[in-house]
């Protein structure tokens, strides 16, 4: 079973300049959580209130179950999975997330970016989370307009009939 | 801007986004870092393909977003209500503007150019950890959204509601049941009173609803909708002045919104 060390959190690229008493500081805060391959880590439909920081090993995210289950990507060590959650608690899961790897994670909260907001790995991790989220509102944005345009392209549905368009419809009358 | 201000402006912010561990003073110091700037009626504060110099906190009044439709025609996106944060996608990526912004009646805004944002964000004080979170917040909050209209507009449609067994699906992070009620008339009602205010887009909203809500409302009624979740998400009508109000004209199935 994998564990967690300082030089693994180091060698993540979003952490990369940040000094190690910061990094040790920065795993005293997070509750570090180990998983197990195949493990369920997120559920769809869940509560969601924490996002994970992935250390080692390799998540993986998808939909559907059975043989409907779609593969959405991976979430490799750097990388952090379920972070609306994180900045707008209250929600729930909008995929499954599992672990197709022996993983470390960090748990990340609210109250972790708080208690850490003077600590450079936390400063870094907000740095990453604004750039990750600005790329996927773009994303979903761009996706939206090419929707729209398809949609504002589609003929209208047929107008509703009126009493007399209904009986004129009835009797075949022009 | 005077200090109470800023302070009373961060309070407000902060009552909106629920930023968890951010100081109102730290927030009100990023504020008043930034020019205040008063624009009249109809008047553009940001014009979609230009460059991104700053962002801006909306003090008082109403934006309008806006993007041409395939036709070139400006199509409403989205209205923003004071308080809020403007235009910080663009200093965050440093892309060109996305949609034009504008006034709706006399507004108020705080601008931060880009050079004042750049210092901030980078800052390891309480005010950068203000700043680096409430856009942090804001994003995540239009990332919801955006994922939510999206999936309402490319998932195929419900199956009629069945009376016996109501259905139960999910949008924008909501559980939503589907039953069958009476249809209002339009006049009022408890139901009625409970539509969309859009100023708490994410609140519990239980209304009248369409039986496939969004999907089933032709395009051009979707946009001209107020943008706020509940409308965009369940296809509600809306109470925002200077939108239609949605009447149904048959016996349809109310939708109860379970959880946001």
């Amino acid at each position: 079973m994998p564990d967690l060390d300082l030089d693994a959190l180091a060698s993540l690229y979003l952490l990369r300049h940040v000094p190690r008493q910061d990094l040790k500081a920065f795993m005293e805060l997070a509750e570090r959580v180990v998983l197990r391959s195949g493990q369920l880590v997120f559920k769809a439909g869940a509560p969601a209130n924490h996002a994970l920081l992935v250390v080692t090993g390799r998540l993986q995210a998808s939909v559907g179950a059975g043989e409907s289950r779609e593969v959405l990507g991976d979430i490799r060590s750097g990388e952090v999975v379920g972070e609306t959650a994180l900045l707008d608690p209250g929600g729930t899961r909008q995929v499954d997330v599992r672990a197709v790897e022996d993983s470390v994670a960090l748990v990340l909260t609210a109250q972790v970016l708080a208690r850490g907001r003077h600590n450079r790995a936390v400063i870094a991790l907000q740095h990453h989370l604004v750039a990750t989220l600005a790329r996927r509102i773009r994303s979903a944005n761009l996706h939206l307009q090419q929707r729209w345009r398809v949609l504002s392209t589609a003929p209208s549905p047929p107008p509703e009939l009126g009493f007399l368009d209904r009986v004129r419809a009835f009797f075949g009358s022009a | 801007m005077s200090d109470p201000m800023a302070l009373e402006l961060a309070q407000a912010l902060l009552a909106n986004l629920s930023a968890v561990g951010v100081e109102p003073q730290a927030l009100a110091q990023v504020i008043a870092s930034g020019t205040p700037r008063s624009l009249a009626d109809d008047q553009l504060l940001y014009q979609q393909g230009a460059p991104s110099t700053g962002m801006a906190f909306l003090v008082a009044g109403t934006l309008r977003v806006e993007r041409p439709d395939a036709q070139g025609r400006p199509r409403r996106l989205a209205s923003i209500q004071a308080p809020a944060l403007v235009g910080h996608m663009g200093v965050v990526d440093r892309e060109r503007r996305s949609a034009s912004v504008t006034t709706e009646g006399p507004v108020t805004v705080i601008e931060l150019e880009s050079r004042v944002f750049d210092h901030l964000v980078q800052d390891d004080s309480d005010r950068g950890f203000a700043l680096r979170q409430v856009i942090l917040v804001s994003l995540a909050r239009r990332l919801t959204l955006a994922n939510a209209r999206l999936r309402e507009l490319t998932e195929p449609p419900l199956p009629p509601a069945d009376p016996s067994s109501p259905r139960v699906g999910r949008a924008g992070g909501a559980r939503i049941v589907d039953e069958v009620g009476d249809i209002l008339s339009g006049g009022g009602g408890a139901a009625e009173r409970e539509a969309c205010s859009g100023a708490a887009p994410l609140r519990l909203v239980p209304v009248r609803g369409q039986v496939s809500g969004v999907r089933r409302l032709r395009w051009r009624e979707t946009l001209r909708q107020c943008g706020a979740a509940c409308c965009a998400v369940l296809g509600l009508a809306c109470r925002q002045p200077g939108f239609p109000r949605w009447r149904p004209t048959q016996r349809l199935p109310a939708r109860r919104l379970e959880r946001l």
